[in-house]
């Protein structure tokens, strides 16, 4: 096992970490709302660390790079997805949550 | 690929847990979301038995297109308002009619299961075959070999199902005037950026499965997946004018008249019915998937579209 496949275990191990914070949230959050911020802002963070790992392993820099094409799509869609359900909620009359 | 891990375990776990939830949720909105969830399980799954095509084509139809198909007919169905749904009386003739559903699927587990065990270890005839013959077919992956030139015949069939498909749901759907979404669109200036953003790369994304599908996976399905979906995108955004619906029949049948066409010649060129020379074969069969490309995506955004009517008006300002 060379250095950069420690690097890229740990970087991998810190995504899932990311990963399993924001699906905490999405399960333990009181409102649509503040699932919506769990989701979509540690799910990108950790899939981005994930990415990184998987670029260090990956043969050739234009796997990689294909690698890291495929993050920045999903950042875009996510934010946008996020927006669009926190929108329709919003039109639906659903109020955000407050500390009671 | 090698030996079985935890992973394979895990979605080997997953799958079968993932389908009974399908079935036994009521809310059919969750439901509709777990399928999206097994769909793309399955995709996982095949991607481990080294099958990237049907990984590609389970990812992009059967989570992506089937599950916006669900995802509309949801939005059509009237009733309770969701998580108030009742619970249906299970009367006898229901039962009875779920008895034998139980009992034939579990028949067909148990034939499948028995199939897949007493598979012979040794490499089965056809993938020798197919292998031997792949160079006269003109593209270097073996699943597009077998699907366009080898049993063509079978494509051209099914892509004639899927034409009339498409034909039956526009006939009898809703909104007969015009391919748009009508009611469901969702306005506003951050989706209307995002397709803008997004569309000439779907584009070219589609077309690059087309073409990469010669030598690797990929091709005009799988292609016609990510642009009905761009479609659909562009839809659901308002981005451009509606395609007119006299236009529509020519994008719905082009695909497969060309096929047709194409296969016909050969008689004349080749003498029979689809037959390439190994020379030229690659250009011809990236003729027809183009043109399959083109309708099938049309025929998948019709489906989508003309399924139901709902011309509610958006709630809000």
């Amino acid at each position: 096992m060379t250095a950069t496949d420690l690097l890229a275990a740990a970087l991998a191990a810190a995504g899932s970490l990311f990963f399993v914070a924001g699906t905490l949230g999405l399960i333990r959050f009181p409102d649509v709302y503040s699932r919506l911020h769990a989701l979509t802002k540690a799910d990108n963070v950790g899939l981005g660390l994930i990415v990184l790992a998987t670029f260090l392993r990956a043969p050739g820099v234009a796997n990689g790079l294909k690698l890291g094409a495929v993050w920045l799509l999903i950042l875009f869609a996510s934010a946008v997805a996020g927006h669009l359900i926190a929108r329709e909620a919003l039109r639906r009359g659903i109020r955000p949550w407050r500390r009671p | 690929m090698n030996g079985v891990g935890f992973v394979d375990m895990l979605l080997a776990a997953a799958v079968p847990a993932l389908a009974a939830a399908v079935m036994l949720y009521r809310d059919l909105f969750r439901a509709t979301v777990v399928f999206i969830v097994l769909g793309l399980t399955i995709a996982l799954v095949w991607v481990r038995l080294d099958a990237p095509d049907i990984a590609l084509a389970e990812a992009a139809v059967g989570a992506g297109i089937t599950g916006a198909l669900f995802m509309r007919a949801l939005g059509a169905i009237p009733g309770p308002p969701r998580g108030a749904i009742a619970v249906d009386r299970v009367s006898f003739p229901w039962l009875a009619v779920r008895g034998a559903a139980v009992v034939l699927a579990a028949v067909a587990a148990l034939l499948l299961a028995w199939a897949v065990l007493t598979v012979p270890s040794s490499e089965p005839v056809v993938t020798r075959l197919v292998r031997d013959a792949a160079p006269e077919s003109g593209v270097g992956n073996p699943v597009t070999a077998v699907l366009l030139n080898f049993r063509g015949y079978d494509t051209l069939l099914e892509v004639g199902v899927l034409l009339l498909a498409a034909l039956g749901v526009s006939t009898i759907g809703a909104d007969r005037h015009a391919a748009s979404l009508g009611g469901t669109r969702v306005r506003g200036p951050v989706i209307l950026a995002f397709a803008h953003f997004m569309l000439p790369g779907l584009a070219v994304v589609a077309a690059y499965l087309l073409w990469i599908g010669a030598d690797q996976p990929g091709g005009a399905f799988q292609g016609a997946a990510v642009l009905a979906g761009a479609w659909l995108l562009s839809a659901f955004a308002g981005v451009a004018a509606d395609v007119p619906a006299r236009r529509m029949p020519v994008l719905l049948a082009g695909g497969f008249l060309l096929f047709l066409l194409v296969a016909a010649g050969m008689i004349a060129i080749n003498g029979g019915l689809l037959r390439f020379a190994p020379a030229t074969a690659k250009w011809w069969l990236l003729l027809i998937e183009s043109g399959l490309l083109i309708s099938c995506a049309a025929i998948l955004a019709t489906l989508v579209f003309r399924l139901t009517d709902d011309e509610r008006p958006e709630a809000g300002p």
